[in-house]
């Protein structure tokens, strides 16, 4: 193992020896003996890895308060849905069409109809 | 301990808040980690971790009938999280990424505290430089824990884009902890 391909490991794999292939353990145990690039490389992986999880430290956690803002915020959120606006709409478009189809009980209009369909007219031409 | 996440959904389908915020408060602080890593500011980290879990509840009918919920249901938590945090970073406002909070450690003398806060600050920095999804990538493996499979998932990429990923954000990582040992 050189140099080259142990930091290419490093980058693959990390620093945690128990990550690393179990056929490469004893070629890199010789070259961190005789490499000191190859021990600098390990130890600023190393280093990294273990302040990773100092570094995502983002404070106190307010779970409770956080659930509240949530159950709030959701109960909002789906208090109207628009699918409930667009099938209000479509129902009262039915509803318009079934009323505007259907024929009125006007009697008059339908025997001015019936006579002029009879050639019933006094039209004069 | 206590009820399965599935046990919780359940109850939270029928609009059980205790059961909603017993949710939030086994996976909130694992979310906070994880979108706290990738946006480096805390509000808008919290801000994220509020809609996911907004999302959660108005999804949790969908959960019912999920026969391995748990499991689906934490990995859905990580997938909706880590999206939303880089959509955060892609909105033109932008807040600056922040300092975390110090850490004082009472059982280390004054040098060795800091040459840690010295190379606390050099690997932000160097944590601030990646992108947002490499960033992801060091969360979701170093924080969360997740397999290079699972991390993928959450990011909806392949696993060898994953790994990519994560291959150059170790190289960077390294390069800026390296230090001269003579």
């Amino acid at each position: 193992v050189t140099d080259e391909e142990f930091i290419a490991l490093l980058d693959e794999r990390g620093g945690e020896r128990t990550c690393w292939p179990v056929a490469l353990l004893p070629a890199t145990e010789t070259l961190l003996e005789n490499s000191a690039r190859a021990r600098a490389a390990l130890q600023a992986m190393q280093r990294a890895e273990a302040l990773l999880s100092v570094a995502a430290d983002h404070g106190i956690f307010d779970a409770q308060g956080l659930a509240a803002r949530v159950s709030c915020r959701a109960q909002q959120r789906t208090g109207i849905r628009p699918l409930s606006l667009i099938a209000a709409g479509a129902l009262a478009l039915a509803v318009g069409i079934l009323f505007g189809m259907t024929p009125t009980n006007d009697s008059a209009l339908i025997g001015s109809v019936q006579a002029a369909l009879n050639g019933e007219t006094s039209d004069a031409w | 301990v206590g009820d399965t996440d599935d046990a919780l959904v359940l109850r939270v389908t029928q609009g059980d808040k205790l059961a909603f915020a017993q949710l939030v408060e086994r996976h909130g602080a694992r979310l906070m980690a994880l979108t706290y890593r990738i946006l480096g500011n805390r509000a808008l980290a919290e801000e994220v971790v509020q809609e996911v879990f907004t999302r959660a509840w108005i999804a949790a009918p969908q959960w019912r009938h999920n026969a391995d919920a748990h499991r689906a249901f934490a990995a859905w938590l990580s997938r909706v999280a880590t999206n939303l945090a880089i959509d955060q970073l892609r909105k033109p406002r932008g807040l600056p990424l922040e300092a975390a909070p110090e850490m004082a450690d009472p059982g280390t003398d004054a040098t060795s505290e800091m040459i840690t806060q010295e190379r606390l600050a050099r690997l932000r920095t160097a944590l601030v430089q990646l992108t947002p999804r490499q960033r992801a990538a060091i969360a979701l493996t170093y924080d969360q824990g997740l397999s290079n499979r699972a991390g993928a998932a959450a990011l909806e990429i392949s696993v060898g884009a994953f790994e990519l990923l994560l291959v150059r954000a170790r190289r960077a990582l390294r390069i800026a902890m390296t230090e001269d040992e003579t």
